[in-house]
């Protein structure tokens, strides 16, 4: 009965953010020891139910039998002991092989910020580049992420990819993540953060080696300050560039948005990204993400929208 | 003897006074109430009213995350409500209701009148109320804290939380946690000392060791929070950065802090209601527990693993691996005196003959939930599969488990099993089992399958989630249970309600247990027992035939009333021989007019009138030593007749009254704070961002060794008033009037080297903390003082004598506590800056 | 005025072995944390270094301990306390054995990862 319900659940654990769903080496690892696991939990629960009712109902109870201090030790210490220890055991293995210890890959800087995240890559040329809720990874390769924070505590957290790290301030973590399969999938700030913590989520992308390439060689060093109209260029001048970057090589205290028009997702994975939701989030970004720590846009008039939407859209 | 067998009128007289001395008087004075019985039941009945509010903001937690994107609520009430849900149900439900529980029942299970403090546990009952009623009442006017139950910084810090939310919640349960402190000092005494003739450890009821345990764990468990929480508030008042990594403090120490209370917290609210399971399992089993040694050893053991575990909830801050490792065997070793216990049910029940009456269904509920609860428990502490399921919707199914499985469900069977006792009245009818069916598919409904939104992802605390993550039906379906739960909690209370106004009148002892509090009227009377019983066995009521009779006759211990004195034994803690008369206080306001002043101390805090709350914690001082004063005698007297032929002493000429026992047991309450103190001190030295400061401490190296040398002294004179008074000798005021200058110079010492060799607290975690051991030593120095005067005072009026020396002793525990604190401080505060400062 | 009157050091000794498992936990949980701050090893070393072997000795001499009171155990029962029964004074002498018994198991049980991971990594 047990074994019928896998291809069950199994069915249901399908998401971008099922760890029971793995694309990645860690996660692959803990989605095994966790199917061990839940299957042996409903196991040892129909055992002790089992015994429970076989206690009160048991035609054969009372006669007999092992004396008390056997049942109670062997029950009770001498089993839950020997498979608790081969548990362990198995933990205390499989924890020391994921850690970023030994070899030295690249690594990803990425720091929580009320509510949004920043990652900061080593460039093509040796510089570093900053986007804004989208972490890209290239597959088959260990990438090491260090994780940060600016404010409060966040919780970094891709969970096909494997477990998650806290960022926490004054602290620098690590996390080693080996995707094994291509995709998009998604990322989420796992530990309270506030008033919108359910509303930072980024965006990971997992590439083939040369698309992932592709990809640094394209973010390295790229300007949009000058692309698109020059009104929008005017009003985010005025109402944006005391926060946010147009250039990927200048972080700032707002969202990178120099890649902007290649994100998939507005507001730290709050909205799916169209051209309606970009001007919706522009002007009403406080009804949509109430609390957000950016200021409240709806004075802005339809023209200053539309005309930021196209600059920010600009490639 | 003979006159205690003599006539039936004698004994009508005598219960007729008993009822008299131990009740407590009508109108307003029952405020003044401090009869175990009547506190109990307020703690109780307050406990589920917070329950009750608790649950209501569960549901509407559960509606507004019943679909995708839904609006019902916004995010600031989500999370104000999620946050005063756990705040609620852990430190408002849970242990008040355990507290009242022991309260109402401790004495009776051990045979005794009443507490051995009952003027401090209707305190703890009035700290409770109005620390409850501050985080309710700001829940009302749309203040609540929205920090999360567990209060991480630096999101609740002065910079990120600027609003009063996170004040009423430190504020609110630091008051609530008086009451959980007051509670360890009494149970701990009073299961030691307040026991029935011949009552020894190995004849207690499970029942009280499990008390025992739980009393002893908060003592423990409590201070690293209240220590935390003032930190916190300090940090918030007044910008002492303890927490802030930008000036060397380290927001993971709160973590340590709330964690070092957090985790011990789950078996503090477990262990009592595996107490009630053991005292139910042999009832209806018809025998006496199987493996009764086995079950003491893995409850002394789960009190000590229990604190070894709080990392587990700290497995993702970036600890190194091996120190994950420690707590994780820790974590999975604990289930070993767990699955103990269950072992122990199932063989009483193997070897028994069972009876399945209504409170049985309900341990069948217990053994299915929990053992899942505690089976999920070992999952997380595998290191790896926690790093995946913390802080996701696992986490919520699984807590569930182990809170509602290991403490509603045991304490709703032992709410059938004891109300004919309270009420008087059989259960009857079937609602009861409907109710059962109800709360338990409508919980499994609720949090089966909440395992698994969890490890496709869902984190806990948010507010909305989107479409498409395939969490929609998971969330739908736990919505719907929640509802059926709650339908199943408002058919019990119908019941209950039901069975406590028209049940049918019981004869006495109906499930037939062994144990003593069935051997009381039903419902008890306010004296419990007209003559305390002399027991032989486990199960008196099954072992010794006529016991209840027996008492009511009056032909046990204490049977008589006398000079209008409240009476109860006092036993040798481990032979249960009886060693002392402890003469019980009266009703009186002195609880709440102390909790009164307490109660301006933290509003006055709260909102900001620094000067106000000072006035009430100088106020409340004032009332305890009032208070204080009430005790003792001012005369010696011979010993007492205790009934069957035996002569003891009153209370206060014993050498260890409970008085002393509750004094050890406070030391150990302000020990472990001030080891925890260390330990942040320790933690923060080696562990913080940004060390060392720029300056460390800097005085005339006479000044900490005068300091000391003046603690080391005062302790000295306290010793030597003991000594003199013991001996008759003249000397003792002298020395007393010696400690009380050389306590307050202790003090002034103390404070002049913070203010002379120490930088501003507010620049850098460094000067913070050491400022705030410095005045926590200070602190200690000037209440020496204050002890030694009083001492002295005591004397003047007559309360101490050879044979009466409780004062002094209390005094000599103090002052040498506070010269190991002063010198240990000192020693530190001055060498390490010497022996790490340099070097690093 | 003796404290044995009081019998505090008889319901101590109930405890004993876990008050020095509790002593283990912290000193274990302690010299890692501090080893790691200023011994400062290399995880290329494996188990070879200080902090493991700082380690092992908090470890030994929690175990040795832990022998000692099993040895006071067999040899000199606990006294008896003012009027108890044998019964009760053989109920003290088998928890006390028991939790010693308890206190070994759950040194090793939570020693032994020191002889399996490197200390400080991670």
């Amino acid at each position: 009965m047990v074994a019928g319900l896998i291809p069950f659940l199994a069915g249901c654990t399908d998401g971008p953010l099922s760890a029971l769903a793995p694309a990645g080496e860690a996660a692959s690892e803990i989605a095994w020891i966790t199917w061990v696991m839940m299957i042996g939990t409903l196991v040892l629960m129909a055992i002790m139910s089992a015994l429970g009712l076989y206690a009160v109902y048991g035609r054969t109870r009372g006669r007999g039998g092992p004396s008390s201090r056997a049942i109670i030790g062997w029950g009770g210490v001498m089993i839950p002991a020997l498979v608790l220890v081969l548990l362990l055991v198995y933990g205390v293995r499989t924890g020391d092989s994921m850690l970023p210890v030994g070899e030295e890959p690249m690594e990803i800087r990425v720091t929580g910020h009320q509510w949004w995240w920043q990652f900061e890559y080593p460039g093509a040329d040796g510089e570093t580049f900053y986007t804004a809720n989208e972490l890209h990874l290239p597959v088959g390769r260990p990438v090491d992420i260090r994780v940060e924070s600016a404010d409060v505590i966040h919780s970094f957290w891709v969970p096909v990819l494997g477990g998650k790290v806290d960022a926490i301030p004054g602290r620098s973590n690590q996390i080693r993540l080996r995707p094994d399969r291509v995709g998009p999938y998604r990322g989420q700030c796992a530990e309270f953060c506030g008033t919108q913590h359910a509303h930072m989520g980024f965006h990971v992308e997992v590439h083939e080696e040369p698309d992932f390439e592709d990809f640094v060689e394209h973010m390295t060093g790229l300007d949009r300050t000058e692309a698109g109209p020059e009104s929008g260029r005017q009003a985010f001048e005025t109402h944006c560039a005391t926060c946010h970057s147009r250039t990927t090589y200048v972080d700032g205290t707002g969202p990178n948005l120099a890649s902007l028009a290649e994100r998939p997702y507005l507001g730290a994975g709050t909205l799916q990204h169209t051209e309606q939701a970009l001007r919706l989030w522009i002007g009403r970004h406080q009804q949509i993400k109430p609390g957000n720590h950016m200021p409240d846009h709806g004075d802005l008039d339809e023209e200053t929208v539309e005309a930021l939407a196209r600059y920010l859209e600009a490639r | 003897m003979s006159e205690h067998s003599s006539g039936a009128g004698r004994m009508a007289a005598d219960t007729a006074d008993l009822a008299r001395l131990f009740s407590t008087p009508p109108g307003l004075g029952r405020l003044a109430a401090v009869n175990h019985s009547v506190i109990g039941r307020r703690f109780i009945l307050v406990s589920i009213l917070f329950f009750i509010i608790g649950g209501l903001l569960a549901m509407l937690l559960r509606a507004q995350l019943a679909i995708p994107g839904n609006e019902f609520l916004d995010a600031d009430a989500y999370n104000q409500i999620f946050t005063m849900h756990g705040t609620v149900m852990m430190f408002l439900f849970a242990i008040p209701l355990i507290e009242g529980l022991s309260l109402y029942f401790i004495p009776k299970y051990l045979g005794a009148r009443d507490l051995c403090f009952p003027r401090l546990s209707a305190f703890g009952f009035w700290c409770y109320l109005f620390g409850g009623l501050i985080l309710l009442g700001s829940m009302l006017a749309g203040v609540a804290p929205d920090s999360g139950w567990f209060m991480y910084t630096p999101l609740s810090s002065g910079q990120y939380s600027p609003g009063i939310n996170a004040d009423v919640w430190l504020i609110g349960v630091t008051f609530v946690e008086v009451s959980a402190i007051a509670f360890g000092i009494e149970l701990v005494a009073t299961v030691l000392k307040v026991r029935t003739g011949g009552m020894s450890l190995s004849r207690m009821p499970l029942f009280g060791w499990y008390i025992l345990i739980t009393a002893l764990m908060m003592v423990v468990g409590f201070p690293p929070l209240i220590l935390g929480s003032i930190l916190l508030e300090i940090e918030r008042a007044f910008q002492w950065p303890f927490f802030d990594a930008a000036l060397g403090g380290d927001p993971l120490l709160w973590q340590h802090l709330f964690w070092l209370f957090g985790h011990p917290e789950v078996y503090i609210i477990f262990l009592p209601a595996a107490a009630v399971v053991s005292m139910m399992v042999p009832t209806f089993a018809r025998r006496p527990l199987a493996g009764y040694n086995w079950v003491v050893g893995s409850v002394v053991a789960t009190g000590f693993i229990s604190f070894g575990l709080w990392v587990h909830h700290m497995f993702t801050v970036g600890i190194p691996h091996l120190a994950l490792v420690f707590f994780s065997a820790a974590s999975m070793f604990v289930a070993l005196p767990t699955a103990i216990q269950f072992f122990a049910w199932l063989t009483t029940l193997w070897r028994g003959r069972p009876v399945r009456r209504l409170p049985m269904l309900y341990l069948f509920g217990f053994l299915f939930i929990f053992v899942c609860g505690g089976l999920t428990g070992v999952m997380l502490a595998l290191v790896p599969f926690n790093w995946q399921a913390h802080d996701t919707h696992f986490v919520v199914a699984h807590l569930h488990y182990v809170l509602i499985g290991g403490f509603v469900f045991p304490l709703l069977a032992a709410l059938y099993y004891w109300l004919p006792l309270v009420s008087g009245r059989r259960i009857q009818g079937w609602l009861g089992s409907w109710a059962f069916w109800l709360i338990f598919i409508g919980f499994n409904l609720t949090f089966f399958h909440m395992h698994l939104t969890g490890l496709v992802g869902m984190p806990r605390r948010v507010y909305t989630y989107g479409e498409g993550l395939g969490w929609e039906w998971l969330n739908l379906a736990s919505s719907v249970g929640g509802f059926v739960l709650t339908a199943g909690f408002a058919a019990l209370l119908i019941d209950v309600v039901v069975q406590v106004r028209s049940g049918q009148r019981t004869e006495s002892n109906p499930w037939n247990a062994g144990t003593l509090e069935w051997a009381m009227d039903h419902p008890p009377q306010v004296y419990n027992f007209a003559s305390l019983p002399k027991v032989s066995s486990r199960e008196p009521l099954w072992d010794q035939p006529g016991l209840e009779e027996e008492l009511r006759a009056g032909t046990h211990y204490l049977a008589r009333t006398r000079n209008g004195w409240q009476e109860t034994l006092g036993v040798n803690p481990i032979s249960g021989r009886p060693d002392q008369i402890i003469l019980l206080p009266g009703p009186s306001y002195l609880p709440l007019v102390t909790a009164s002043m307490l109660l301006v101390f933290f509003l006055g805090f709260l909102l900001g009138f620094y000067w106000i709350s000072a006035a009430g914690a100088i106020a409340a001082l004032v009332c305890g030593l009032r208070w204080a004063w009430t005790c003792g005698l001012d005369r010696d007297l011979p010993e007492q007749d205790a009934g069957r032929g035996l002569k003891l002493p009153v209370h206060a000429q014993s050498p260890d009254p409970p008085g002393w026992w509750g004094t050890i047991t406070g030391l150990v309450v302000n020990g472990t704070f001030y080891i925890t103190l260390l330990f942040g001190y320790l933690y923060l030295w080696a562990v913080a961002p940004g060390w060392p400061p720029e300056s460390f401490i800097e005085t005339p190296p006479l000044l900490p060794l005068l300091t000391g040398l003046a603690a080391v002294l005062a302790a000295g004179g306290l010793h030597r008033a003991v000594i003199f008074n013991g001996d008759g000798r003249t000397g003792r005021r002298l020395a007393l009037v010696a400690s009380t200058v050389l306590g307050l110079v202790t003090s002034v010492g103390c404070l002049w080297q913070i203010v002379s060799g120490l930088p501003a607290p507010t620049g850098h975690a460094y000067a913070a903390v050491t400022t705030f051991l410095l005045g926590y030593c200070g602190l200690h120095g000037l209440m020496t003082g204050i002890i030694a005067f009083y001492c002295w005072l005591r004397i003047r009026a007559g309360f101490v004598s050879a044979l009466r020396s409780l004062d002094l002793r209390v005094g000599r525990l103090w002052a040498m506590y506070t010269a190991c604190v002063v010198v240990v401080s000192l020693g530190l505060v001055h060498t390490l800056p010497v022996l790490i400062g340099a070097s690093g | 005025m003796k404290t044995n009157r009081f019998n505090l050091g008889q319901l101590f000794r109930m405890g004993a072995g876990l008050v020095v498992w509790s002593s283990a936990f912290v000193c274990l949980y302690a010299g890692f944390s501090l080893g790691c701050q200023y011994l400062t090893p290399s995880v290329d070393d494996g188990l070879a270094n200080p902090v493991t072997y700082l380690l092992t000795g908090i470890f030994l001499v929690h175990l040795l301990a832990l022998t000692g009171l099993g040895g006071l155990w067999w040899k000199r029962p606990v006294p008896a306390a003012d009027g108890e029964s044998p019964a009760s004074r053989d109920f003290r002498h088998w928890i006390e054995g028991a939790v010693l018994a308890f206190s070994i198991t759950g040194l090793v049980w939570i020693g032994f990862p020191i002889f399996m991971v490197a200390p400080c990594a991670g």
